[in-house]
């Protein structure tokens, strides 16, 4: 009893050791936030919760989603999704879990000045666990992925109202580790304008106290999601296979840290609009809200750091600081 | 007896208190970002939202010759802020302000912007750094 316990105090300092704080989402200038179809591109310390309501083929479908990551050194990320759903239909409703998903990431290019990130990730959805009931998978799928992510803060100063856009994405092919005669490919996009960046970088709007604050935290957005098969009955592109996906317009806003002078954000709330593209993917508009929150802000020095960071501190310094002042 | 000594140590370390806050983004400059000033300002300041233990601020004219830089732009009576001393009224142009902010977890945050005098002119008001 005593030796469990020591253990399970052990990992929680460990977890929550005190080391030096890294950036989330950030290449540079640009801060990406979390997008709500797909994951951001880099590695991060956060803790998000998701809710959206469809209206598919099976009825009304209600969705709450928990997904949490731990940075283990400042590049590469470990955490888990978990997603609950209710279905509701002409005749009653039923509810349960999803599979649960553990995941993983780790960032492999970045370019400060051209505000670029390159990441892959692992996704493993473990089949069995969830209720079949809600559509649960009986089986175990393995999903590598590859995300970036682009600002167009390099653009030239002619072209400067444009240098607050920036693109994300992601695809990631399904292989499910039981024989199956389908394998899926999934692809995600989002297009952004992020005012934080305007405000601080382009130019100043003028706005003052909660206005300057609300405006300067707002990121319009753009972002689609698609699934299709990768083959069908064992054929690349074979018949029946069928996009799903759909076009998110919204917003996200970077929420103040409720301590004046701890920094800027703690988090982001989101809310977006979801057009499903097919008439499997949906039969009328749905929306998903977020709210995001960043460990790493709110806990810098122990929850929200990296376990490794100072294995680390020197190389990255070095190799991404600002060449203007010869770092 | 050993191991909650251990334990102990453990706890202690992480329980003691570390400041808190991250990612120190820019909270406004003087010339405001993207600015257009009649006169050329004789000090650039950037101001933070958090505390900083240093700073650098590089300023450049449009063809991109250094008009001054310092590696020691912390205020010594604002911690949240980053000020640079211009040595000459500017004359009209675009100006180029280059900084770093190391905030009080030596996390450094790189950025730029641009302000723009219209016309050259003196000084607008005598230099003076905040002490």
């Amino acid at each position: 009893m005593y030796r469990h316990a020591a253990i399970v105090l052990i990992l929680i300092c460990v977890w929550t050791w005190p080391v030096e704080v890294w950036g989330h989402g950030f290449a540079g200038k640009r801060l990406f936030p979390q997008t709500m179809l797909f994951d951001d591109p880099a590695p991060l310390d956060e803790f998000n919760l998701f809710f959206g309501q469809a209206k598919t083929p099976d009825g009304l479908t209600t969705s709450y989603v928990l997904d949490t990551a731990k940075r283990i050194t400042p590049w590469w990320s470990v955490g888990f999704s978990q997603e609950f759903d209710q279905l509701s239909f002409g005749s009653g409703s039923t509810s349960g879990f999803q599979n649960w998903a553990p995941h993983t990431k780790g960032t492999f290019l970045v370019s400060e000045r051209h505000e670029t990130l390159i990441s892959w990730g692992l996704d493993w959805d473990i089949g069995g666990i969830g209720s079949h009931v809600v559509g649960a998978s009986t089986q175990s799928t393995l999903t590598p992925q590859l995300f970036f992510g682009k600002g167009f803060g390099d653009l030239p100063r002619s072209l400067q109202w444009l240098q607050p856009f920036a693109i994300t994405g992601y695809v990631a092919p399904s292989f499910p580790l039981q024989p199956s005669p389908v394998q899926t490919l999934q692809a995600g996009f989002s297009l952004q304008y992020s005012l934080q960046y305007l405000n601080n970088f382009v130019q100043d709007l003028g706005f003052q106290g909660f206005s300057r604050a609300l405006v300067r935290g707002l990121v319009p957005i753009v972002e689609g999601v698609f699934t299709s098969c990768l083959n069908q009955g064992g054929v690349v592109g074979g018949a029946g296979c069928q996009v799903v996906g759909f076009i998110n317009p919204g917003f996200f806003w970077f929420v103040p840290h409720p301590f004046e002078g701890k920094g800027y954000a703690m988090g982001q709330i989101g809310v977006e609009a979801s057009i499903p593209i097919t008439a499997l993917s949906g039969q009328s508009v749905g929306f998903t809200a977020m709210w995001g929150t960043y460990l790493d802000d709110l806990f810098p020095t122990s929850l929200g750091a990296p376990l490794f960071a100072e294995l680390f501190t020197t190389k990255t310094r070095a190799t991404y600081g600002n060449p203007i002042f010869g770092q | 007896m050993l191991r909650p000594l251990i334990m102990l140590a453990i706890l202690v370390i992480w329980l003691t208190p570390h400041p808190v806050g991250a990612h120190a983004f820019v909270e406004h400059a003087e010339p405001r970002v993207g600015q257009k000033v009649k006169t050329s300002p004789s000090v650039v300041r950037v101001w933070f939202d958090q505390g900083l233990i240093g700073g650098r601020i590089r300023i450049e004219n449009a063809a991109g010759q250094e008009i001054v830089s310092s590696i020691n732009c912390l205020s010594s009576h604002d911690k949240y802020l980053l000020e640079i001393v211009i040595p000459q009224p500017l004359p009209g142009g675009d100006y180029h302000v280059y900084y770093e902010a190391d905030d009080v977890h030596t996390h450094t945050t790189p950025g730029d912007h641009f302000f723009f005098v219209e016309s050259e002119g003196t000084v607008a008001k005598p230099v003076t750094l905040t002490e």
